[in-house]
């Protein structure tokens, strides 16, 4: 690891499969292989150390359904810092077992939102334990948007997007990939936003002009379930060109089942949604209505990872929604 | 770290969950994040490179394995004509990731030699460069490359050991000539093979070249015997052989896509079973090795052989 990044720069696979079927070359960023599984160590990291730079700090604070958590764990880990999550009860016990296995303490609560509070509350009576907060830090943003400089180095030169596909659950990945987008000179370039219908509260949010609560959280894709999307996002996206667009769990988890044929990598349907732009077939539609094309140039999708996901876990949902393999 | 344009340098990432296992660091050289899915695509792709500036304007295989899917790849990324002549005894799924690439694919044969002797006689053309799955100089200069960037990627430590699977020992002959490339010479190679096919070891006891039949659901660890040069090399370097079992590759696969969420077949699950067999540190220490010296690297080599249905099936058929 360069410098003082504890995240790996991960691959960018022109994958020859989803570019057959979207008929347009298709990349994708490998954040599945990222350090801690997913995408969010890059800007959990980056907070970390800026926080232990100006000292006064002994320990780090979060909330999270899983991901960010075991990130925050595993940062933690590297640094040797204790550090103390707080986990909505839809949590998965899998999920809360591997963040322990990093050595962070684990805090049960009822809901997305009390795990906020809970986390808020506790950093505000103990102030020698710094929260990062997983997408309303301006550190955490950073951090994630060193992947675009990474895209932009692995494509062929010259060449630029003809969108970037991700997922949004808080919003912290998107403010990092705008941030990226901005700082590379790819301001023009199209993001659509991917949520599954039932953790849609940026999708909701943008249509009500203001931040709406994701409640209740019925999507399977349990770790897009941020109870509100950061407040800087509802500014940010007017800057940009960023598409919001949902689909059904169904399709997310039909999108992870082929992805695991075709590719051998077990993704979250958190993740699955966004590789389903491309297998239901619905980017070009997706874009053209906006105006865009996805002929302009490559498709870049955001594989974020997550590890709520095995075998066994996969092949249920794909029986649960009558998919086969 | 440089790479030809088709295959990738890979990431070499810490694993937690194998390190909290051992007791010890253990880092994963993720092979099966290169574009065709293996670490063949290192050799295969240089020896395609290799073969076009040399002025042929077709290439020929004989692997209907990960080594043919890397011809194919490569040869479609180089924009180049292909054929892979390959047995009967192909597996459907791989073939079909083949044909994807546009490749002209031709059943001959009952098994590779009968395929592969088919394969040379459509090389006889002159325009026509024949790809070996494994034995060849190139792809043994160019899986050195994992080797070399490994040691860039630890950035100044020295591993206690390399775990790597073994079929026709390509990717052993590549390690090899990385350690040599390193002065890494004097680092214990931990080598896995599964009973049914575990020739290298076999060869590495007698001391000359053994060619059992395969019979393993590692598949593509079934060459039918070992590259003969492999045998010179050895005396020179620290390799400890393992055999482990079928049910104890395909733990391996279950266990790793628990951990990191990544499909192997069995063959690549063998050399992940050192670990979660527990053969790894215990065989260094038991050989006077000092498995706390540096981290323990495992060459995750990848391979497309593999569905969430089947590591399941395994699951199932071997009580895991």
């Amino acid at each position: 690891m360069e410098g003082n990044k504890l995240f790996i720069k991960t691959p960018l696979l022109h994958s020859k499969i989803l570019s057959d079927i979207a008929e347009s070359p298709v990349y994708l960023k490998l954040e599945n292989v990222q350090l801690s599984n997913s995408f969010k160590i890059r800007g959990f990291s980056r907070a970390c150390i800026e926080r232990l730079e100006k000292g006064g700090c002994e320990g780090f604070v979060t909330f999270s359904a899983g991901n960010g958590g075991l990130a925050l764990a595993y940062t933690c880990h590297l640094l040797e810092k204790p550090s103390q999550i707080f986990v909505p009860s839809f949590a998965s016990p899998r999920m809360l077992d591997k963040i322990r296995s990093y050595g962070a303490i684990v805090h049960m609560t009822s809901s997305g939102h009390e795990c906020y509070t809970k986390a808020v509350s506790m950093t505000k009576e103990n102030p020698q334990w710094a929260l990062i907060h997983p997408h309303e830090d301006p550190a955490v943003w950073e951090g994630h948007s060193e992947m675009i400089s990474e895209i932009k180095a692995d494509l062929p030169e010259g060449s630029v997007p003809s969108c970037i596909v991700a997922s949004v659950g808080g919003g912290g990945l998107l403010m990092g990939i705008l941030k990226g987008i901005d700082a590379n000179g790819w301001q023009d370039v199209p993001v659509v936003a991917m949520e599954t219908i039932g953790a849609d509260n940026f999708s909701k949010s943008l249509a009500a002009g203001k931040q709406v609560l994701n409640d209740p959280m019925t999507s399977v894709a349990k770790t897009l379930g941020a109870p509100y999307i950061t407040s800087h996002l509802m500014d940010t996206v007017k800057h940009f060109n960023v598409i919001s667009s949902t689909l059904p769990d169904e399709r997310a988890v039909d999108a992870c089942l082929k992805f695991s044929d075709d590719h051998i990598f077990l993704v979250e349907p958190a993740a699955g949604v966004s590789l389903a732009t491309v297998y239901s077939k619905v980017l070009s539609d997706i874009l053209e209505n906006r105006g865009f094309s996805m002929k302009a140039g490559p498709v870049v999708i955001i594989v974020c990872g997550g590890n709520d996901i095995n075998a066994e876990i996969l092949l249920k949902l794909a029986k649960d929604f009558d998919l086969t393999t | 770290m440089t790479t030809n344009g088709i295959s990738i340098e890979t990431p070499l990432i810490y694993s937690n969950p194998l390190s909290v296992f051992t007791s010890r660091e253990v880092y994963l050289k993720l092979e099966c994040t290169q574009p065709s899915g293996s670490f063949k695509l290192r050799g295969i792709s240089a020896s395609c490179i290799e073969k076009v500036n040399n002025g042929c304007k077709k290439l020929v295989g004989s692997s209907g394995g990960n080594a043919g899917v890397a011809l194919a790849y490569s040869a479609k990324k180089l924009g180049i004509p292909c054929q892979l002549i390959v047995p009967t005894t192909c597996v459907p799924r791989m073939i079909d990731r083949i044909l994807a690439y546009g490749i002209e694919v031709t059943i001959s044969g009952d098994n590779w030699a009968e395929a592969n002797k088919k394969a040379l006689e459509v090389a006889q053309d002159p325009e026509v460069g024949y790809i070996h799955p494994f034995d060849d100089d190139a792809i043994r200069e160019a899986a050195s490359g994992i080797v070399t960037s490994t040691k860039e990627q630890l950035e100044g430590k020295k591993p206690s050991c390399i775990i790597l699977s073994v079929g026709g020992g390509g990717l052993l002959g590549g390690v090899l000539i990385g350690l040599e490339t390193v002065g890494w010479e004097d680092v214990p190679i931990v080598t896995v093979e599964t009973e049914g096919a575990n020739n290298f070891h076999l060869s590495v006891q007698a001391g000359k070249v053994i060619a059992k039949p395969p019979n393993t659901i590692a598949k593509t660890l079934g060459s039918t015997c070992i590259a003969p040069i492999l045998m010179e090399w050895v005396p020179k370097f620290k390799i400890i052989t393992q055999s482990i079992s079928d049910a104890e590759a395909a733990n391996g696969c279950i266990c790793f896509a628990e951990d990191h969420s990544i499909l192997v077949e069995p063959s690549c699950g063998a050399a992940l079973a050192a670990i979660y067999s527990k053969l790894v540190p215990k065989v260094l220490d038991d050989n006077g090795y000092d498995s706390k010296a540096g981290p323990m690297v495992v060459i995750v080599c990848g391979g497309s052989d593999v569905t969430t249905q089947m590591l399941l099936d395994y699951q199932q058929e071997y009580g895991l």
